[in-house]
């Protein structure tokens, strides 16, 4: 149904419909994010002895997270390179490269909350503690969200179909990323 | 092909960003191994809003979109700091001049170090 | 990793979209709809069926207050504990579950398509899912009126430490269902906000300019990306009291290291814009409902959506204003002093263009114009109370007296109740083809206008007087028990219990005439705005021809026609119309 209907395809906004709600949802994910992380700084900021509740977190695999959702946020990249010049099948391969990246994102996250948890550092073993885990899980929703999506719209681009939404799950992939920037800077390397 | 030539051309435009957001946090990973908080700290600020603005501009190309498009995610950060900058005064002190919260100061209060694990008394903001 | 072991939700596709059928079953056609009018009908009976819920607990609970320790009738004996549980699910109903899918959902849905001349929400599926979320959401609060322990009594905003732990509130499940329903209402309202952003930007019928869209669209667009702003800190934080609540987490136990006075500040950055995310669709009604019935041009467009934009621009720096005596910086105090008064200009402006409107007009005593008087008149009230609130040292006095709730009742049942009953009378005959019975409408707004002074102003005295909010029963304090004060209490309850009857009649009204009424035209008020130019009730697509937009949409009364109306869609004389899109 979706299809024939005559407003989904209007853009009195001068850009595709599609493209204006994934900004709009980023535009509202920015407060949502930002809710976790300026509570956790104006904490921060008085709370000295939280640093030695940061230098647990290990740094090195929170770089190599980094490096690797970089690199899968560049193959969407390239899936849209691709799409742009009608390459379905390319892009779908692409696409799901990106989405193994962000599996691989997962695995390395569930592996570091497993030692944490294990080493005692529960989320109510500290309030640093706290905004880590609840901070790093919604973003880690929003990776398995993200991997869900990649593999559909890959799925639907192989046959040829939307490859327009190849540009906008791209975008709403770098957006995680940026978010992670800011996540992996603000626990990891602020110590 | 014309088309394909300026195609592979994108994508090597997309590979050097690529590079220079994998360099970026390795560059705050070193500021932070010299042990220097300051130098972390800073190089912190610099890497996230450097990688920031290279993700958003060369790969999510905001800067094509109609203008709107970047004064709404300004507004969404300027809302977030703006919480953060009118919130901060009550979360982060307790005293000033001719007030003082006295609940700042109660035994038990944010101030304390809350990990059981670790001696009272590491915290060292108690005015 | 084998790419099998994932699922991609791509490929199996949900039923009920595959094509159009012509003849759907009922429950495709009434409870899995993509319409955008089916799913603002679903919203509006959800949200008039929680309003009944809401306004019952009101009656109890001021029925308990003016006769203590009496059974209620209708209910029986009220605990302190089912009194507590009352007034939260009160507050929380009539604002996240009752203003908020009327005012926003409901008109959002019917009025944003119509009038910007599309076939539908840009996203139909998505609208669908933001009705199922916020289905879910109303369910799983009605379920926590009833797991053990009962439903969650730590008020509306929640404070902690009272909320973060079930030692304190007593209600282990019931503060977590609480939590768990308004955070997927949030949820909800974004997915429905950006469906409405989206919609009212993309969409546009076209010809039609910015100035072309009628104020009711912009005022919930406005309020749309309000609410997208504002809603993220709150949600975070309802994540975080979950977490306090279940994991033992501290964020916000003062006993365990948090800062309570936090989740106030994340509670009402929220909080404080939503009053206007609610009151801005309801001046978006009075904007449509007012020339028509005035036959006159709405004055100062410009005006009133400038205004607008910097009332929602403001309403983001005036939160604090609730927790003046919460311990909070005094210096951020004076700001947030001076802010909360600086918003009542634009405000007060919005007030100055509908005067205007009306001034030298032949005004036609309709129902809906009834509400939409009446609605300047009680919003006035609630807006001037309001300045005393605002000035940190006055409220010092006045915090959490019946004096804050008056105010507060006298701005939100304008905007929540005589709001939706202005949109619903006014919009009736073009959601159901059918006009309501006048005379009973008339009856309605009589008894319930009147009987919500008779509510307010006593309290508004009792407030001045000293009576807190959160006292269960005024026998436990003899020197609120004088004479007077009784009085006014018992006035005061005696006029919510006749408003809740009066509701009665709306009810038969609305539901006799849903199906008996006087049929009614296309445009049976000769309005301009282009959900007027459709078939009275729309079909699936709305428009037999997509409208081109020619002009503004308050164009009554021009010197230079016959008819005192022009509507947006008709071709001006002699120009060469501009072809159609899209017919069919």
């Amino acid at each position: 149904m979706s299809g024939q209907i005559i407003a989904t395809g209007r853009s009195a906004a001068g850009m595709p419909t599609g493209k204006l709600a994934v900004w709009m949802v980023i535009a509202s994910e920015i407060p949502i994010f930002g809710g976790f992380l300026a509570p956790y700084l104006m904490h921060r900021v008085g709370h000295p002895d939280w640093g030695q509740m940061a230098a647990s977190l290990n740094v090195w695999i929170g770089t190599f997270n980094t490096a690797l959702l970089v690199t899968s946020s560049l193959f969407a990249m390239l899936a849209h390179a691709a799409a742009e010049r009608g390459n379905g099948p390319l892009a779908a391969a692409r696409l799901r490269l990106a989405a193994y990246g962000g599996l691989i994102f997962l695995c390395i996250k569930a592996y570091e909350w497993y030692t944490k948890i294990s080493h005692g550092h529960v989320p109510q073993s500290g309030t640093f503690y706290g905004y880590y885990f609840s901070a790093t899980g919604l973003h880690g929703i929003h990776i398995l969200a993200g991997v869900a999506i990649l593999l559909a719209i890959a799925s639907q681009a192989e046959k040829g179909k939307h490859l327009g939404r190849v540009e906008l799950i791209g975008i709403y992939w770098h957006f995680v990323d940026v978010v992670w920037f800011f996540l992996f800077h603000i626990f990891y390397i602020i110590r | 092909m014309n088309n394909d030539a300026a195609a592979a051309l994108e994508e090597r435009k997309y590979r050097r960003i690529w590079l220079i957001l994998v360099s970026l946090p390795l560059l705050s990973l070193a500021a932070q191994q010299t042990g220097l908080g300051w130098l972390a700290i800073l190089t912190s600020i610099v890497v996230m809003l450097a990688s920031s603005w290279f993700a958003l501009t060369s790969w999510m190309h905001v800067h094509l979109e109609p203008k709107f498009v970047a004064y709404l995610c300004i507004l969404g950060v300027v809302a977030v700091a703006m919480f953060f900058f009118m919130v901060a005064p009550d979360v982060m002190k307790h005293e000033g001049q001719n007030w003082k919260n006295d609940t700042g100061h109660l035994p038990g209060h944010i101030e304390r170090p809350v990990d059981p694990m670790k001696p009272v008394g590491a915290g060292s903001e108690h005015h | 990793m084998a790419s099998h072991s994932i699922p991609a939700p791509g490929h199996s596709e949900p039923l009920g979209h595959h094509d159009a059928h012509h003849e759907e079953h009922w429950f495709l056609k009434y409870c899995w709809s993509v319409d955008h009018k089916m799913i603002a009908k679903q919203y509006m009976i959800t949200g008039l069926f929680m309003a009944i819920i809401g306004g019952f607990f009101a009656y109890v609970f001021r029925w308990q207050l003016a006769f203590p320790n009496e059974p209620v009738p209708l209910f029986g004996v009220v605990t302190p504990a089912s009194y507590n549980m009352m007034i939260t699910q009160h507050g929380t109903i009539m604002i996240f579950y009752v203003a908020m899918p009327l005012l926003l959902a409901a008109f959002g849905n019917y009025l944003i398509p119509l009038m910007v001349g599309a076939d539908d929400m840009v996203f139909p599926r998505l609208n669908r899912a933001s009705y199922q979320v916020f289905l879910i959401s109303c369910i799983i609060l009605i379920w926590s009126f009833f797991v053990p322990g009962g439903g969650f009594g730590g008020a509306w905003t929640s404070y902690p430490p009272l909320s973060a732990s079930a030692s304190y509130n007593l209600t282990p499940s019931g503060s977590t269902l609480w939590l768990l329903a308004v955070a997927l209402e949030f949820v909800a309202f974004l997915m429905g906000g950006i469906n409405f952003i989206v919609t009212a930007m993309n969409a546009r019928a076209p010809g039609m300019k910015f100035e072309d869209v009628p104020m009711a669209v912009w005022m919930i667009v406005i309020a749309s990306i309000m609410f997208m702003m504002s809603v993220g800190p709150l949600f975070a934080g309802s994540v975080l009291l979950l977490m306090d609540q279940n994991f033992g987490t501290h964020f916000f136990d003062p006993r365990t290291g948090g800062d309570p006075v936090l989740w106030q500040h994340l509670f009402w950055f929220f909080g404080h814009p939503e009053v206007y995310v609610v009151l801005l669709p309801a001046l978006g009604f009075m904007a449509e409902i007012l020339p028509v019935f005035s036959r006159k041009k709405l004055f100062g467009y410009r005006t009133l959506l400038y205004s607008s934009i910097g009332t929602a621009c403001l309403s983001f720096f005036v939160w604090a204003h609730h927790q003046f005596i919460a311990g909070i910086d005094p210096r951020m105090a004076n700001v947030f002093a001076a802010t909360t008064v600086l918003i009542s200009i634009p405000i007060a402006e919005m007030m100055f263009v509908f005067i205007a409107t009306l001034y030298g007009s032949a005004i036609q005593f309709t129902v809906p114009m009834l509400w939409a008087l009446s609605f300047l008149a009680e919003f006035l009230v609630g807006g001037v109370t309001g300045i005393f609130l605002g000035a940190s040292g006055a409220d010092i006095h006045f915090h959490d007296t019946y004096f804050v709730l008056a105010h507060f009742h006298y701005t939100f049942f304008p905007i929540a109740i005589i709001g939706s009953f202005a949109g619903l009378t006014y919009w009736f005959p073009k959601m159901f083809g059918r006009h309501l019975n006048e005379f009973w409408g008339k009856v309605h707004f009589w008894i319930t206008v009147i009987s919500f002074n008779f509510i307010w102003m006593p309290l508004f005295f009792t407030g001045i007087m000293g009576d807190h909010r959160r006292i269960y029963s005024f026998t436990n304090f003899p020197d609120l028990m004088t004479p007077d004060r009784v009085l006014l209490r018992e006035i005061s309850s005696v006029a919510t219990a006749i408003m809740g009857l009066a509701q009665l009649i709306f009810f038969a009204n609305f539901f006799y005439s849903m199906y008996r009424g006087r049929k009614a035209e296309a445009n049976p008020y000769n309005a301009n705005t282009l959900e007027w130019q459709c078939p009275s009730p729309p079909p699936h697509g709305n428009f037999a021809e997509m409208p081109t937009v020619y002009r503004a949409p308050y164009e009554y009364s021009h010197p230079d026609r016959e008819t005192d109306f022009w509507p947006q869609h008709e071709p001006p004389a002699g120009a060469g119309a501009l072809k159609p899109e899209g017919a069919h």
